[in-house]
């Protein structure tokens, strides 16, 4: 049995880019890690590293050029047992890295349990896990908050106000974790930080992909001035709560 | 085929997709998976042609039916609401279609036949412009867009789903949604900490003002300012509202996970450092038990209405 975390690493390079033309103020604001695991991905290495009875099982994959690299030695010192890296260098749509990843999951043995990022793998578009379960052909549970391995199967969790759900899945199944407590990793010991460079990072090369239809950028700017930021202070009372009628009441039904 | 297909899973409000629908271009086709005729009568304000698919509530089994449904429609574009069930489901449909995929679209631009549909880059502000390919294509759209429902009644139009297993069987969606009151709410007052001080009711009478539900901190509610099941973030709800007036917040990422989508943030905080602000679109540095009462007079004199 092999659990397989996919984790991507750093910023895209087109928003790097779009980094170095943005203004400094108002637009261009960047909330990703450029240097550690994406917040999906991290919940998800979390989440697999729990599940799994031994460590070898966890293998991490991650799709891109020698910076993914940076992903996959946190989660290796987050306690995965292997890694490898699926070599594409160039920004990747979600239907490709979903391609990709599915060609590495047949070379793996046994039920292979997929676990992601409810938004990880692909930037944070979501797509990765649903059409990695449809191109396998498996059981999708889609943002967990909890995982726990039975017998030959596993549980996923759903845990909210309204109440708590629960699912069972075989072994051979995508699981996306949503962000929550039970999800999040610990910060690995320096021992483990530095054990990560050890192993060797196994790089393959990207399985021949069938063609898929994916939509094409044409082109990208900074948001509309109207959703520009604004600031109002203490002094400035009277604006604020203009401004702020005006939105809120943008909304409101029958108005 | 140049309109849009516009699919409603069960999990995903009615009235709201509606709303939605009458902001997508051309002409659009609607099909309601998992719901009765009533149900759909009493939600649905938005007219046209409602294609009903199944009427269980069993997520995905319907699935397959669906697909069915959309291939007889002309829409060359489905489009699903970018909440939990319409996020899981645009994968899946995708794959059945043979489409291209994309997701959390925050508008629509362009003619007929060059149509340009637009997305936040993961990590940015930076807005990405996609043409779609010339086949079909699914694309989910998030909280922006919102048009203004006919009010007339919808021509529904029955179909028979599906009890053929199939791989969409096992799959689940996000967690089940919360109280329906703050999981379907457009507009969202946030609390935390900060109103501890302020006047029994005041920011209840303001979010009454204008439709608004109630959502808190985690700290706010172990200070008993809300309840429980008013928690947003990483150990509550996950909501998309199309507006969020947070009151007293700091902007903590542990609450800001709960709110997805592209909604507008409106932040009132006394501290000019707190985090909140570095994603609010409109920022007010002062104390809520300043600002409101300026505030909920301005509403009352747009909505010519008085809480006194």
């Amino acid at each position: 049995m092999t659990i397989l975390v996919c984790v991507t690493a750093g910023v895209p390079a087109a928003t790097l880019a779009a980094r170095g033309t943005a203004p400094r103020s108002g637009t261009g604001r960047f909330t990703l890690p450029t240097d550690q695991l994406g917040r999906h991905d991290a919940a998800a290495v979390a989440s697999a590293v729990g599940l799994a009875a031994d460590r070898e099982d966890v293998v991490a994959v991650s799709v891109g050029g020698q910076a993914a690299d940076a992903g996959l030695r946190i989660a290796l010192a987050q306690g995965c047992g292997r890694a490898i890296r699926v070599d594409r260098s160039d920004d990747l749509d979600g239907p490709t890295v979903a391609e990709l990843l599915a060609g590495v999951v047949g070379t793996l043995p046994g039920p292979v349990t997929v676990v992601t990022g409810v938004r990880g793998s692909a930037w944070e578009t979501g797509q990765v896990p649903g059409l990695l379960a449809c191109r396998l052909g498996v059981v999708y549970l889609a943002g967990v908050t909890g995982v726990d391995a039975t017998g030959d199967g596993l549980a996923g969790h759903w845990r909210s106000a309204a109440g708590d759900a629960e699912a069972t899945a075989p072994r051979a199944a995508v699981v996306s974790v949503a962000r929550t407590a039970g999800n999040r990793p610990t910060v690995p010991s320096l021992h483990a930080t530095v054990g990560a460079f050890e192993p060797d990072i196994d790089v393959v090369a990207p399985a021949a992909t069938s063609e898929v239809p994916v939509a094409t950028l044409i082109g990208s700017r900074v948001p509309d001035p109207a959703r520009q930021p604004v600031r109002f202070g203490v002094g400035e009372l009277d604006q604020a709560a203009s401004a702020v009628a005006t939105r809120l009441l943008h909304h409101y039904v029958g108005h | 085929m140049s309109g849009c297909t516009f699919v409603v899973f069960p999990g995903s409000n009615l009235a709201r997709a509606a709303t939605t629908a009458a902001a997508l271009p051309g002409p659009v086709d609607v099909v309601v998976v998992g719901r009765t005729a009533d149900a759909v009568r009493s939600a649905w304000q938005g007219g046209g042609s409602l294609h009903l698919v199944g009427d269980s509530d069993r997520e995905f089994a319907d699935l397959p039916a669906v697909v069915a449904v959309i291939r007889e429609l002309a829409g060359a574009t489905v489009v699903l609401p970018a909440d939990g069930t319409g996020a899981t489901a645009a994968p899946a449909l995708a794959w059945e279609l043979g489409a291209a995929l994309l997701t959390d679209c925050v508008a629509v631009a362009g003619t007929q036949d060059d149509r340009r549909w637009t997305r936040r880059r993961a990590g940015s502000d930076v807005l990405d412009d996609y043409r779609l390919p010339a086949g079909p294509a699914v694309v989910t759209v998030a909280g922006e867009f919102a048009g203004a429902p006919t009010g007339t009644e919808p021509n529904l139009v029955p179909h028979d789903g599906t009890n053929t297993p199939s791989t969409y069987d096992g799959w689940r969606p996000p967690n089940p949604v919360g109280p329906p009151a703050i999981a379907d709410a457009e507009l969202l007052v946030g609390i935390g900490r900060g109103v501890a001080d302020l006047a029994a009711g005041s920011y209840q009478r303001l979010a009454a003002l204008f439709g608004a539900e109630i959502a808190a901190t985690r700290q706010a509610i172990e200070w008993q300012l809300a309840t429980a099941d008013r928690k947003l973030g990483d150990t509550g709800l996950r909501v998309a509202p199309r507006t969020y007036l947070t009151l007293g917040v700091s902007g903590a990422n542990q609450h800001m996970s709960g709110i997805w989508g592209n909604c507008s943030i409106i932040a009132v905080n006394h501290n000019p450092h707190a985090a909140v602000f570095d994603v609010a679109d409109i920022g007010v540095v002062a104390d809520a038990a300043d600002f409101l009462p300026v505030l909920r007079k301005e509403l009352e004199v747009r909505l010519g209405v008085s809480t006194e």
